[in-house]
């Protein structure tokens, strides 16, 4: 009787066990059999005949976003029409860590087979790659697709005295302003750092952790306003206004408010995008297969509606389209990198 | 209004959901036993799952999973000494005594109590107190919180009365152990030796699993025996009930702690827990029997890591901002299914969110269901033999240190940390003070130099009426363990 009870707990443990190896990866895929990556065997390449062989078996797309955060999100949504293109499962999986230092460092080092992608965010990886000497050059990973653009606005409390960018100028010339930003290093800090530099005007940086404690700080009266992406503070417009939009139109979002440029003033404005790329030395040929399969995803009715409810700025830019961004923005980080230091 | 939450009540009563509940409660229970998992892997493990269920049904299994994990971490806590997730670790203070004295049947059940009646209360806040506990948000900016981790610091002093200067030196080592990585307001890599799996500084976690969970298999292998030091267990499941409703006072005091920093965004259950364990024990008047298996210890642990949970959602429905890293990967589970959070979805859906609501109520009282009649399983681990138990934890323990993030560096971190837990041990220094300073170190540094950033002196801390009250309440309970009450009143009545 004892010795059976005891039986039944081991036998619990082990499946207990069996259930955490089987969990270890924070997001596997519906389908466990293939989270597991496939070392390219040099026998795999004798199979391949003639005629569009790729993709032969799952793809893995890795973020450096947790689970749940916003590349996360994006990619996990578009999933399923990757799939349907490519006609193969598409497993993705997350490595996040060291401001996405670990999960890029990873892609990079993988077999460029086009059989393990990166998700990733555009400035943050350059920041990464320039500021953070991490081990991976960003301009060297084959640029597969730019996905969306997320441009900023400034907004301060509901209740401030500034009501405009001018405003906003002014006053940060009479006292010092604070300013909440994501994080040191992050793009919103870079956007700040460049506005600061072109503007001639001082305020301090409040380093936040992440977007929606940045947010939070204006909500309390911490700080006097933040730039923040253009699709976060929409649910809080009693609490927050919007003066200005960081884009070089009138965001769909805000039609009544203007634009810096529109104020008068002129200075780079940098967007988050949302992009895919491969370990360098990926096949030209595999890489067009991929991008068209990603652009056809992104294009789907479905996937356009999810993306058209969220709010989210669709801008899609391929190859060398999408190289010739992710230079602008590396240009950029480069000539203020001192500052974050 | 309330037609809608009526009928969310009808749609979550249907017999699909309530099996949904029951099902993911169970699941949500063994992720949180184990260590090394918790809510936020298990809901992350959802994510994928749930793209091409119904909003509703993904919002159900999430709760389940959610109240499961978060009362599941007490198991392991109370039985094995080892905290199941990061907020269970204050029930390991007086779980496991209790266990060791053969009460392991009636910890388990004050738990499950307590944990019922702390996630019920707080799913009740979040249904009916959304908006109203949202302002209350609003008036905790950097400098309050920053007071908030002080006083949840200052509890070192009254935590480690055997020896003062062992409890700080414990304390201060947690704060350092919790200075390694990324400088959270320059972005400085500070103390990693270079290596990037320790720019996000020590997993928590895994330093937990290390300090309470390996030292323990060490410290077991030593001798042969079981934890609870016989072959048969006393106390039952009905003892542990009945002394929850004999402690009510403790049972609310702590469900409102939890409940408040539940709604505070960045600070979460971890906390919630250590701060409600060391309220109640130091103004109970058996304050010298907390730490050797005091169920009142049990009850404030629990009440108010559960109580946590429904409170965490505020921030995020009506502002769209986490209130824990749960409530931004749920969050983002919510974002995969269109919805847009914030004020705007009690408008668009409001049948969804009130099914939910309806849901995490029921998952509360479902939970005591499912559990109930596993206690007595769990509760036999306490009698199984060391020979058998310690290498079957120590598997447990190294699966749950890589678990967390997929790392092997992981596992030699929690080793490390598992030799260093057992010679700490050995020389008395109180495992909570550091686990305290770990916790706590972080929203205490990052809040301070946000504040000096923004007012530039330290005025802050007593021009503003939350944080001058919470300076008084830490200078408070500093003192206090230095006070002889009796002292007093002896001297008073001579005059």
């Amino acid at each position: 009787m004892k010795t059976n009870k005891k039986r039944f707990m081991l036998v619990a443990l082990l499946i207990c066990f069996i259930f955490v190896t089987a969990c270890a990866q924070p997001a596997p895929a519906p389908d466990p059999a293939p989270s597991e990556p496939q070392p390219e065997t040099p026998g795999n390449e004798t199979e391949q005949p003639s005629g569009p062989t790729f993709p032969t078996k799952p793809i893995r797309i890795i973020t450096h976003s947790e689970p749940g955060g916003g590349v996360d999100i994006f990619i996990r949504a578009l999933q399923p029409y990757i799939q349907f293109e490519l006609g193969q499962p598409i497993v993705i999986e997350n490595v996040p860590g060291a401001a996405g230092r670990i999960g890029t460092t990873q892609v990079w080092n993988s077999d460029p087979d086009g059989y393990t992608l990166l998700s990733h965010t555009l400035p943050l990886t350059t920041v990464g790659d320039i500021v953070y000497d991490a081990e991976y050059n960003i301009l060297e990973f084959e640029h597969l697709v730019a996905f969306d653009k997320t441009p900023y606005v400034i907004a301060v409390k509901i209740d401030s005295d500034i009501n405009t960018f001018e405003d906003l100028v002014n006053e940060s010339k009479e006292r010092t302003l604070t300013n909440a930003t994501s994080g040191v290093g992050g793009s919103m800090h870079l956007q700040s750092v460049v506005m600061k530099d072109a503007l001639g005007i001082d305020y301090a940086d409040i380093p936040f952790n992440g977007s929606a404690p940045a947010m939070m700080a204006v909500m309390t009266n911490d700080v006097d306003f933040a730039i923040l992406p253009f699709d976060i503070p929409l649910t809080n417009l009693d609490e927050v206004k919007v003066i200005v939009a960081m884009d070089t139109n009138r965001m769909p979002q805000y039609p009544d408010i203007p634009t810096v440029l529109e104020e008068g003033y002129e200075f780079e404005l940098i967007s988050i995008r949302r992009c895919i790329v491969a370990p360098k030395g990926t096949p030209q040929e595999i890489n067009e297969i991929l991008i068209n399969a990603f652009e056809k995803a992104a294009e789907n009715p479905d996937y356009l509606k999810w993306a058209e409810d969220r709010g989210v700025n669709l801008e899609i830019l391929t190859g060398d389209d999408y190289y010739r961004i992710a230079e602008e923005a590396y240009e950029m980080v480069d000539k203020f990198k001192d500052i974050f230091q | 209004m309330y037609g809608v939450i009526i009928e969310g009540l009808l749609e979550s009563l249907s017999i699909t959901n309530l099996i949904l509940i029951f099902l993911s409660t169970f699941i949500g229970v063994i992720i949180g036993a184990l260590p090394g998992l918790g809510p936020t892997i298990g809901i992350a493990l959802l994510i994928p799952i749930s793209y091409g269920m119904e909003t509703t049904t993904a919002l159900l299994l999430s709760a389940g999973i959610y109240v499961g994990a978060v009362y599941g971490g007490s198991i392991t806590a109370i039985v094995l000494g080892i905290p199941g997730t990061p907020t269970s670790t204050a029930t390991v203070l007086d779980g496991f005594p209790m266990s060791q004295q053969g009460r392991s049947l009636e910890a388990l059940a004050a738990s499950t109590v307590s944990s019922s009646f702390g996630g019920f209360v707080s799913a009740l806040f979040l249904m009916f107190f959304t908006p109203m506990l949202s302002r209350v948000v609003l008036k905790f900016g950097v400098a309050e919180q920053f007071m908030l981790a002080m006083f949840g610091l200052s509890v070192i002093a009254v935590s480690s009365r055997e020896s003062f200067f062992k409890g700080l030196l414990g304390g201060f080592f947690g704060l350092a152990i919790a200075t390694v990585g990324y400088d959270p307001i320059t972005g400085y890599n500070r103390f990693n030796f270079g290596v990037d799996y320790l720019a996000d500084g020590f997993p928590f976690m895994v330093v937990v699993i290390g300090l309470f969970g390996i030292s323990q298999t060490i410290s077991m292998a030593e001798k042969a025996q079981t934890i609870s030091g016989s072959t048969e267990l006393s106390g039952s499941i009905w003892t542990g009930t009945v002394k929850v409703f004999k402690n009510m006072r403790v049972l609310i005091q702590s469900t409102l702690i939890g409940s408040f920093m539940g709604g505070m965004p960045g600070v979460g259950g971890g906390p919630a827990n250590m701060i409600a364990y060391t309220t109640v024990a130091n103004s109970s008047k058996d304050r010298d029997s907390f730490g050797k298996g005091n169920i009142k210890g049990v009850i404030a642990a629990e009440a108010s890591n559960n109580a946590t949970v429904g409170t965490a959602l505020i921030p995020t429905l009506a502002f769209g901002i986490p209130g824990s890293t749960v409530a931004a990967v749920l969050l983002g589970l919510l974002m995969l299914h269109g919805v847009e959070p914030g004020p705007k979805m009690f408008i668009e859906m409001p049948l969804t969110i009130y099914t939910f609501f309806w849901g995490l109520l029921f998952t509360n009282l479902i939970l005591v269901l499912v559990c109930f009649p596993l206690l007595k399983y769990f509760a036999k681990i306490t009698i199984v033999p060391y020979q058998i138990l310690v290498p079957n934890i120590f598997m447990l323990c190294v699966l749950g240190t890589y678990g967390m993030r997929g790392y092997v560096f992981d596992v030699f971190v929690g080793i490390a940390f598992g030799v260093l837990g057992y010679f700490l041990k050995k020389a008395n220094y109180p495992m909570v003070c550091i686990v305290l300073g770990l916790v706590l170190g972080r929203l205490a540094e990052s809040n301070l130099s946000r504040s000096l950033m923004i007012h530039r002196n330290l005025d802050f801390l007593y021009k503003r009426p939350i944080t001058l009250t919470l300076l008084i309440l830490t200078a408070v309970i500093m003192i206090i363990p230095y006070i002889n009450i009796e002292k007093i009143k002896r001297r008073l009545r001579k005059n």
